[in-house]
């Protein structure tokens, strides 16, 4: 039999335990609301956040550009915009995926004037590698787009991290403290240029982003999806792949596979498909504009937007009436 | 599943639970299949090693208890080694010993005969191996007594915080507790949870944020600058350490939990004043069973300094091995059993200068530390490139330098300085005060509080997300 004093000292450490968790759970959402006017205060400082806040509440001229690395460093604004006759900005985030770009796209459509256009880089591997995670970044938006946070509570796991307003903001707390204190400095158009070359005797084994991962059918819902909502509010898309210094017989099966599907999903989207990797003649760069076996440095950059300009141009060779639209 | 996921800790708020609602005898096949389910987690085919592993020792230790004879006793664990190592070797070590051999034949102009062989090293392999190898050892030295039921062996061999990275656990000390079975005690789960938190806080807010950094050196030497090299190594030694000790914090935790006490595997080992006393602080459960059942039996320093040195050096070298199939291991391995003999051999020497130049204690002590720190971090270089040519690029760059600017992460960097300080201030307070929980039991309860509630806003606002893997399950 336990004695009264045990029963009595025990009802107390499980009374105090409930008080803690109910503290723990004030706590967050206490720091989770300042956190959130900090956010409303200022301007982030990580570019994937500060882009998806300012996207609904920009006016777009022409072309915005969406994507992970392989555009940030890839897509030039100043060499694509004079071929096409609008502006052009570059809304690619390092580390980025296919998650992400579908809640940024969906964002910018979501603006009072959407561009003419919408680019988006397609990776292989946005079709068989999930960036759920990656795309976290934007959690803090969960609880101001429904969107986001259904597309980032995909899962049992996300959704009860997602139930944390802290949680929502982890990994953003020193970047948005600096934000209070720093002024925010300007992101231009966006392009970020590598500096650099490639060794040029450095072997570079054909890289199999997909490796054993089969085609994941939900993330070829979210390119889906954005097509149908740029269609929706009249914004053409066009989607490419970029090049990568490998030896065009040396991608992978699971990749050809991915592209093929892609290339379905784009088409019956109503979209353009214009694949400038290393595939196509144009696409084959030499190691000199390569900064990395997946990135083309600043001149590689320039050579490739010139040629995205170009081809662009001529499937849509009336976008500059549109990009100046009232 | 790792420790730092929401599966597990359903998973052990699950295990725990139960636990304490079944009679003390139905405890042990509880948490027998909950191990099991724990490893399946990665990969159910390989739990048959286990089984193999545990069957063996369990037949081979019992038939050595009945058995008077030396040599058959010799046999019956010879039996033991041969099975245990055989796996191990097929498993971590037989690509490694094929690509050398045919390296090596190829400049005999001709090819290795063995081909090499298609298998993933399974987790946690050379920590259960180790773990049972020291319980038929002990029994063979006669100072354990093996144990009669096969369910408890098999939870000994298998009990989930320390399956898959240790501690690893002597059979003396674990078995018993088995036995016995724990109750229900607050106090030790408030402790368990407790360091199972601190461990956490090591693990995701340190460990992971600042490996962002080292993996963008590491991963590419070429594109940054010696002084970046630099920083990533302090920064790798601060990593590996933050991980390998939240692991060991969080299985020890675990353990504590349900009743059940695990030695200890970290003792602040960048406190350490000579490399001799950092291995009696870093990865102690390795450390004590390389000392007992290698150093020792090699006659350890019981023959004359010569040999003392000569089995300090096996003893890393085959410690350095023991991390993993790779000549970088067998490098760091054998550079810390180096680094153990001259700290051996030139303390007298180092103690003259003090006393002769009267140096202050406090100065000694504090540059002692610092040169050992700088060894180990010398030593890390090896252990973290992913070949001996990065190696040689980081240490030489290092040392030509000059000591540029380091590449700027702000975010990562950020991370960093304001954890790490903290966990300094705690290790400062656990050398001072021996235990910084029982420092803190002490202070009132609003102060308690605040303290962990700062630590759990701490992982849900720093933490990296994700699940990265810990470090040592590759080994």
């Amino acid at each position: 039999m336990m004695s009264d004093a045990v029963g009595v000292r025990l009802r107390s450490r499980w009374l105090g335990l409930v008080v803690f968790v109910l503290g723990l759970v004030l706590i967050d959402r206490l720091l989770g609301f300042g956190l959130e006017r900090v956010l409303d205060a200022s301007t982030p400082r990580a570019r994937a956040l500060r882009l998806a806040v300012e996207a609904p509440e920009r006016n777009y001229d022409g072309i915005v550009v969406l994507g992970s690395s392989r555009a940030t460093h890839h897509f030039e604004p100043s060499e694509i915009a004079p071929r096409l006759g609008v502006e052009v900005v570059n809304f690619g985030v390092d580390g980025q995926g296919l998650v992400f770009t579908r809640l940024l796209g969906a964002r910018v459509l979501r603006a009072a004037r959407p561009p003419a256009a919408i680019v988006v880089q397609f990776d292989p591997g946005d079709f068989c590698k999930p960036t759920f995670d990656r795309a976290f970044v934007l959690a803090p938006l969960a609880g101001r787009d429904d969107l986001v946070r259904k597309t980032l509570g995909h899962d049992w796991r996300s959704r009860i991290k997602l139930t944390s307003s802290l949680y929502r903001f982890n990994s953003l707390g020193p970047s948005l403290a600096l934000s209070t204190v720093l002024p925010t400095p300007d992101m231009g158009d966006g392009f970020v240029p590598l500096r650099g070359r490639i060794d040029p005797d450095a072997v570079v084994p054909p890289r199999d982003v997909c490796g054993a991962d089969p085609l994941d059918p939900t993330l070829a819902a979210l390119l889906v999806e954005l097509l149908a909502e740029a269609d929706a509010v009249g914004v053409r898309v066009a989607v490419t792949l970029g090049p990568r210094l490998r030896d065009f017989d040396g991608i992978p099966e699971a990749e050809r596979r991915a592209i093929t599907e892609a290339r379905l999903v784009v088409e019956r989207g109503g979209a353009v498909w214009l694949p400038l990797d290393e595939s196509t003649e144009a696409g084959r760069f030499g190691p000199a504009y390569y900064r990395d076996a997946s990135h083309l440095n600043e001149e590689g950059a320039r050579r490739f937007s010139r040629l995205f300009a170009s081809e662009l141009a001529v499937r849509w060779p009336d976008l500059g009436r549109l990009g100046s639209r009232e | 599943m790792i420790f730092n996921s929401l599966d597990y800790l359903i998973f052990f708020t699950l295990v725990a639970s139960v636990h304490f609602l079944l009679p003390t005898g139905g405890r042990w096949p509880l948490l027998l299949v909950a191990s099991y389910g724990f490893y399946m987690a990665w990969n159910p085919a390989y739990l048959f090693l286990i089984l193999c592993s545990t069957a063996v020792d369990f037949l081979l230790g019992q038939r050595m208890a009945e058995v008077d004879e030396p040599v058959r006793r010799r046999l019956l664990l010879f039996g033991s080694l041969a099975a245990n190592f055989g796996l191990l070797f097929t498993f971590k070590y037989w690509n490694f010993a094929q690509a050398n051999l045919d390296r090596l034949l190829t400049t005999l102009g001709t090819h290795s005969p063995i081909p090499p062989i298609d298998v993933l090293l399974p987790v946690g392999i050379s920590f259960y191996t180790f773990q049972t190898l020291s319980y038929t050892i002990d029994i063979y030295r006669g100072v354990l007594r093996p144990e009669p039921h096969l369910g408890r062996f098999a939870l000994y061999v298998a009990f989930f915080p320390q399956l898959v990275a240790g501690p690893i656990e002597r059979a003396r000390n674990l078995l018993p507790q088995l036995r016995e079975e724990a109750s229900f005690d607050w106090e030790r789960i408030e402790s368990g949870v407790q360091l199972m938190l601190w461990g956490l806080f090591k693990k995701v807010v340190i460990a992971d944020r600042v490996a962002i950094y080292v993996d963008a050196v590491y991963g590419n030497v070429g594109q940054h600058n010696p002084g970046s090299y630099l920083l990533a190594t302090y920064l790798f030694a601060v990593q590996i350490y933050c991980d390998f000790s939240g692991y060991s914090d969080i299985a020890i935790g675990s353990a504590k939990v349900l009743g059940y006490d695990l030695m200890k595997n970290f003792e602040r080992p960048y406190f350490s004043k000579s490399m001799t006393e950092f291995w009696r602080r870093w990865h102690i459960s390795l450390s004590t069973w390389l000392r007992d059942y290698l150093y020792i039996t090699l006659g350890g320093n019981r023959y004359g300094l010569s040999k003392t040195y000569r089995n300090l050096l096996i003893t890393m070298v085959l410690g350095g091995l023991w991390h993993g199939a790779s000549w970088n291991f067998v490098i760091w391995g054998a550079l810390h059993g180096v680094l153990l003999g001259l700290s051996r051999a030139t303390l007298p020497a180092r103690d003259q200068i003090y006393a002769r130049f009267s140096v202050p204690t406090f100065v000694r002590d504090a540059w002692r530390m610092i040169a050992t720190f700088h060894l180990a971090c010398l030593g890390w270089i090896f252990f973290r490139a992913d070949t001996l040519e990065t190696a040689w690029m980081i240490l030489s760059g290092i040392l030509s330098g000059p000591l540029s600017a380091p590449f700027r992460d702000t975010t990562t960097l950020a991370h960093a300085l304001l954890a790490i300080p903290l966990m300094l201030l705690v290790h400062v307070i656990q050398e001072r005060a021996g235990s910084a929980r029982a420092w803190l039991a002490d202070r009132p309860v609003a102060i308690r509080w605040a303290c962990w509630y700062a630590m759990i806003v701490a992982i849900a606002l720093m933490g990296v997300d994700g699940g990265a893997q810990f470090i040592y399950f590759q080994f």
